[in-house]
């Protein structure tokens, strides 16, 4: 009974198998659409509460927790919570709902694939493991799951050559990365002959050679970087977020991306804490930040605009883990939940975009603030939070990694992280001026479905509501932090 | 010794991979570089199991385990391929840049 | 004073509350929605001036504190002193005026409610960075002055705003990271935000530190203020700005980088910042002379006033570089004569485009007196105050620079800038009077003989500004009983 908790990853998978025959059997998937859209949002729900009820996983979580297996060693398929796994959890699921919810009429206005909302439970199910899982095979499965039901996903308009062509390319990459995975976990099993997180952990500390260690250390860094798309293996990024539908370019950018962030922080906080990482890690921060602002600047499709931009925010949350002090992590995490804030909030509003002018280029959307204000408005708001402005999310989490990075001696990874936030300014004021410069040709507004508005608006009334008033934010996040990290795991043998 | 040949082999086949990962073009030989590259990395794990003097059950288990998953990935390549064919008419991946900057 | 009222907090948040409303109500009062805005800035305003006359009669500051994200550092602090008190109140009682002014501008132009709505966000913006007590909240607000500032130009401006408001944004924004790279490092260093705690930590920071703390902090205050060799934003943004913003940003927005230079660079670090002093008076008087030069050869009269701000930052540069008790008392002084002098000089400037259907080419005006009166008095007065003509606040405040100046020169070359300043002031007098000259007096042009007075709702700010310059002229003890004590006390 007290393991309850720990099946919740079941109940998206139950809703994933329920859905599947469902539409498969059903040809007409539009007139189930509505039921289908229930299932997921309940299952998501059900999940939430099932994390943080009480006696959930939030409460077991308050100190490290490891479960063993049924073999009662620590060897394999063992779970490992703490407050950071919850954390991600709930980001993961908030922000499910929503991406369900507005998924919704593009689904009915296109011509949608039937196994949509299975494969949505789907990747739900496999992050919730993702978050939970605590040795690296089990890691590995839940990485493959979340691939895997990924690249269904983004080769849903399979017929379009460009979107083909990204998905190609997402392929290729992610089996590459995959493949870097299990060879890291080839030389850490040889190393140190342990395969769960707590068991290389304490091996390490005996261990004499660490080179295998390190080279296992880089190519996990490559891998999840891939995900994450940290530069240089971010490529696939803009091709897929351009071409993918809407929802699904938010759902990449705003947690599929934090899947490779929390894998990264696994890695270098959990299993490996070695020393010297630090160096590499702000090295690929900097690139990361500088090279996605800067090619952000010459783009002229907007969504390929975000997606350089939040190559560039990925690297902001690395300038946090290369700190690697607990204020440095705090604002990590913090940056984290705030990109997956702002990203789908722009992603979103580009998808009304999408729908209501046909076009999402720059050129073609002159003016379109002075006509649909709704849309303008929360697209202004996250603007001006990507941007960093004072006053709203975007701002305190980018200030907390800069101040924690000036406070702990990488004082020259804090100025690269302004002047990029200067240079990143310059193209989120160009589409605001865009969007408010007199339109060349007449331009009629097109009215928001409510399952467009309801998201947009949340994700907005949140990016205000934590740019005002981010203390309760800020500060679970950094009890979670001081739960989480450095402490010995409490171990459960079923 | 022995571990060392396996752990040469496996690196050996982690380059021939590699290799032939980026200087291919054709879809298909990057899919067999790929498998190649998993398989070395299996065969790393095979050659540590057997390296502490008896059969390590962890490492057999977690191979078997990664060769199911890698099936997965390979079927759903397989299937990526072959609607690149209806769509490009060829496997040449040289052909898939559209996209640009 | 009661500390429930939580007076300071008032004066911010109620106009960022009415924003909003004011946004909505446009929708169906059209351009009464201005009485909104003006409503609210009006009860800042007395609030403010009730604060002044609390703390005028008992001589303590007054302080708010409330939790903002304490774990991260982080207070929300208002606090009203000595400095911040005249400051601030003159920020109020300008973006008041202006907000009246604003409605007659505004009459046949459309998107009012958003121009209210961002107008307010502006005002509490410039409100803010005054009362604020800790540099995070210091540079939310000072951002928060930039960003509708941006939109207002690049909305209702004139020529090429688009242009213009995106040099403006992004001149400010990067002078703006600047000052956060500088208020990081002092964190790193002093481990506190608090701008009243920085004095006695100072000591914490080495000075090799120190020195490039300071220089990055003084950018973003120097981008701001229009210090020459960072001007290139201002002549454009001024000149094209729609004229009530002008009249705000050349009257009080690039004054708030005085103020902020004077309360987080001087009065913590004063001992560190004298050795600077020399080198930043030759700045100084590098921006009198240039602005003053370059104003002298303008034609359009809206850029003519836009140099001769730069001009004016140098006066207060210089009053705050000598950093004598004279010098930094006159250039705050200074802020509140140029405050009104500047705003009503843009405001008459507006009037005549209103009038004349958008003529600001001095060399298309000539004779307005004889059909504008009104305004050519309240311009006179404007031009006299700036040239520093006694009974005026010019007078007292560019006295009290300069005597600042000589109080600070030990050496014959001190000497020698301080004369060089002093000649520069002749320049004002020179750009000044000339435009008076070519706008208002000689032949009235055949095509202006169809002008007519400005309207009242005009006319009532314009001449509200000329009265605070007079008073501020003939009774200088209004502003300098908060001045004196407070310079008393910051400078050694």
């Amino acid at each position: 009974m007290e393991l309850l908790p720990y099946y919740a990853p079941l109940i998206p998978l139950l809703a994933a198998s329920i859905l599947s025959p469902f539409t498969k059997a059903l040809r007409e998937y539009k007139r189930i659409l509505n039921l289908s859209l229930v299932i997921t949002v309940a299952s998501h729900i059900i999940s939430l509460l099932l994390v943080i009820m009480p006696h959930g996983l939030l409460w077991i979580s308050r100190r490290p927790v490891l479960v063993t297996s049924f073999l009662r060693t620590t060897f394999l398929s063992s779970l490992y919570v703490d407050y950071i796994s919850v954390f991600f959890i709930c980001l993961a699921l908030g922000l499910g709902i929503l991406v369900a919810l507005y998924s919704m009429h593009i689904l009915k206005e296109d011509d949608a694939p039937e196994l949509y909302y299975s494969l949505l439970n789907l990747v739900m199910a496999s992050l919730f493991l993702l978050f939970t899982v605590g040795d690296l095979i089990s890691l590995f499965a839940s990485w493959e799951l979340m691939s895997i039901t990924l690249y269904a996903l983004i080769f849903l308009r399979r017929s379009e050559p460009l979107s083909l062509e990204a998905g190609t390319k997402y392929l290729i990459m992610s089996a590459t990365s995959s493949a870097f995975i299990i060879y890291a976990i080839s030389l850490t099993y040889g190393s140190t002959g342990h395969l769960d997180f707590i068991g290389v952990q304490r091996a390490l500390s005996y261990e004499g050679d660490l080179s295998m260690v390190y080279l296992a250390v880089i190519f996990f860094t490559v891998a999840f970087g891939f995900k994450a798309a940290v530069v240089p293996f971010h490529t696939w990024a803009p091709d897929v977020y351009q071409e993918t539908i809407d929802p699904i370019t938010a759902f990449l950018s705003g947690i599929a991306s934090k899947a490779g962030i929390y894998a990264l922080l696994r890695i270098y906080f959990l299993i490996f804490p070695l020393p010297g990482l630090d160096v590499f890690i702000s090295f690929l921060a900097a690139i990361t930040m500088t090279l996605g602002n800067i090619t952000a600047l010459l783009q002229k499709n907007l969504k390929r605009l975000f997606a350089y931009s939040s190559i560039s925010h990925i690297g902001y949350i690395l300038v946090g883990i290369a700190v690697g002090t607990p204020y440095g992590i705090l604002g990590a995490l913090f940056h984290a939940l705030n990109h997956a804030l702002m990203k789908p909030l722009v992603f979103f509003c580009t998808g009304e975009l999408r729908r209501g002018y046909e076009s999402v280029s720059l050129d073609k959307l002159e003016g379109f603030g002075r006509v649909s204000h709704e849309l303008a408005f929360a697209t202004s708001i996250g603007l001006l939070s990507l941007a960093g402005i004072p006053g709203l999310n975007g701002f305190i989490s980018k200030f907390i990694l800069i101040a924690a990075a000036f406070g702990s001696g990488l004082a020259w990874l804090a100025i690269v992280a302004i002047i990029n936030s200067a240079i990143s300014v310059a193209y989120y004021l160009r589409v605001l001026q865009v969007m408010f410069r007199k339109p060349k040709v007449e331009m009629t507004a097109r009215a928001l479905p409510s399952s467009a508005l309801f998201p947009i608006l949340c994700l907005t009334l949140l990016c205000i509501a934590i740019g005002l008033v981010p203390s309760p934010f800020v500060e679970w996040l950094s009890e979670a932090v001081k739960n989480s990290l450095g402490r010995a795991p409490l171990i459960i043998s079923p | 010794m022995l571990l060392t040949l396996f752990l040469t082999t496996s690196v050996i086949l982690l380059v021939i991979g590699l290799y032939g990962l980026i200087g291919r073009k054709e879809m298909l030989r990057m899919v067999m570089a790929l498998e190649i590259m998993f398989h070395s990395a299996n065969l790393n794990i095979i050659a540590f199991a057997l390296s502490s003097g008896f059969v390590d059950p962890i490492g057999e288990a977690s191979v078997i385990v990664l060769i199911a998953i890698e099936a997965c990935a390979l079927a759903v390549m397989l299937a990526v391929m072959l609607n690149l064919y209806r769509v490009y008419g060829s496997l040449d991946t040289s052909k898939l840049r559209r996209l640009r900057w | 004073m009661s500390e429930g009222l939580a007076p300071l907090l008032q004066i911010v948040l109620v106009p960022i509350i009415l924003a909003p409303i004011t946004y909505y109500s446009s929708k169906k009062m059209g351009i009464k929605s201005g009485y909104i805005a003006f409503i609210a800035l009006l009860y800042s305003s007395i609030l403010m001036s009730w604060i002044a006359l609390s703390y005028a009669t008992t001589g303590r500051p007054i302080i708010e504190e409330y939790n903002w994200a304490p774990v991260a550092g982080l207070y929300f602090g208002l606090r009203a002193d000595g400095l911040s008190i005249p400051v601030a109140l003159i920020i109020l009682l300008l973006s008041t005026a202006t907000a009246i002014y604003s409605m007659s501008y505004m009459e046949h132009k459309s998107g009012t409610g958003m121009y209210f709505a961002l107008y307010l966000l502006y005002a509490a913006g410039m409100t803010g960075t005054v009362l604020a007590t800790n540099l995070i909240q210091f540079y939310l607000f000072w951002e928060l002055m930039l960003v509708p500032s941006y939109f207002l130009i690049a909305e209702w401006g004139y020529g090429d705003r688009e242009r213009v408001s995106f040099k403006y944004f992004i001149y400010t924004h990067i002078g703006a990271l600047s000052l956060l790279a500088g208020i990081l490092a002092t964190y790193a260093f002093t481990g506190t935000f608090s701008i009243y705690e920085l004095s006695y930590k100072a000591s914490m920071i080495p000075p090799e530190v120190l020195r490039w703390i300071l220089v990055a902090m003084c950018i973003g205050f120097f981008v701001k203020m229009a210090v020459v060799p960072l001007h290139t934003w201002l002549p454009d943004a001024h000149a094209e700005a729609p004229t009530p913003i002008s009249v705000l940003l050349s009257g009080v927005m690039i004054e708030c980088g005085v103020y902020a230079m004077t309360r987080i660079v001087i009065s913590p670090f004063y001992r560190f910042f004298t050795s600077f002093s020399t080198a930043l008076t030759m700045l100084a008087v590098a921006t009198m002379f240039y602005g003053g030069m370059m104003a002298l050869v303008q034609s359009d009269i809206k850029r003519l006033l836009a140099y001769s701000s730069i001009s004016q930052m140098g006066y207060m540069l210089f009053g705050m570089s000598v950093a004598t008790y004279y010098g930094i008392m006159g250039a705050i002084y200074h802020i509140l004569s140029h405050a009104c002098a500047k705003g009503l000089l843009f405001a008459c400037a507006g009037a005549i485009m209103h009038q004349t259907e958008g003529k600001r080419d001095i060399r298309t005006l000539g004779g307005l007196a004889q059909r504008m009166p009104v305004t050519a008095i309240l311009f006179t007065v404007g031009v006299f105050s700036l040239a520093g003509v006694p009974t005026l606040a010019g007078f007292i405040s560019e006295f009290m620079i300069f005597l600042g100046g000589f109080e600070g020169a030990e050496t014959t070359e001190k000497v020698a800038i301080v004369i060089i300043a002093v000649l520069c002031a002749a320049l004002t007098t020179a750009y000044g009077l000339w435009a008076l000259r070519r706008v208002f007096f000689g032949p009235l042009k055949p095509e202006l003989s169809e002008v007519k007075e400005a309207s009242l709702l005009m006319l009532i700010p314009m001449s509200f500004l000329a009265v605070l310059s007079f008073l501020f002229g003939i009774y200088p003890k209004i502003p300098l009983t908060f001045l004196d004590p407070w310079a008393r006390s910051a400078i050694p």
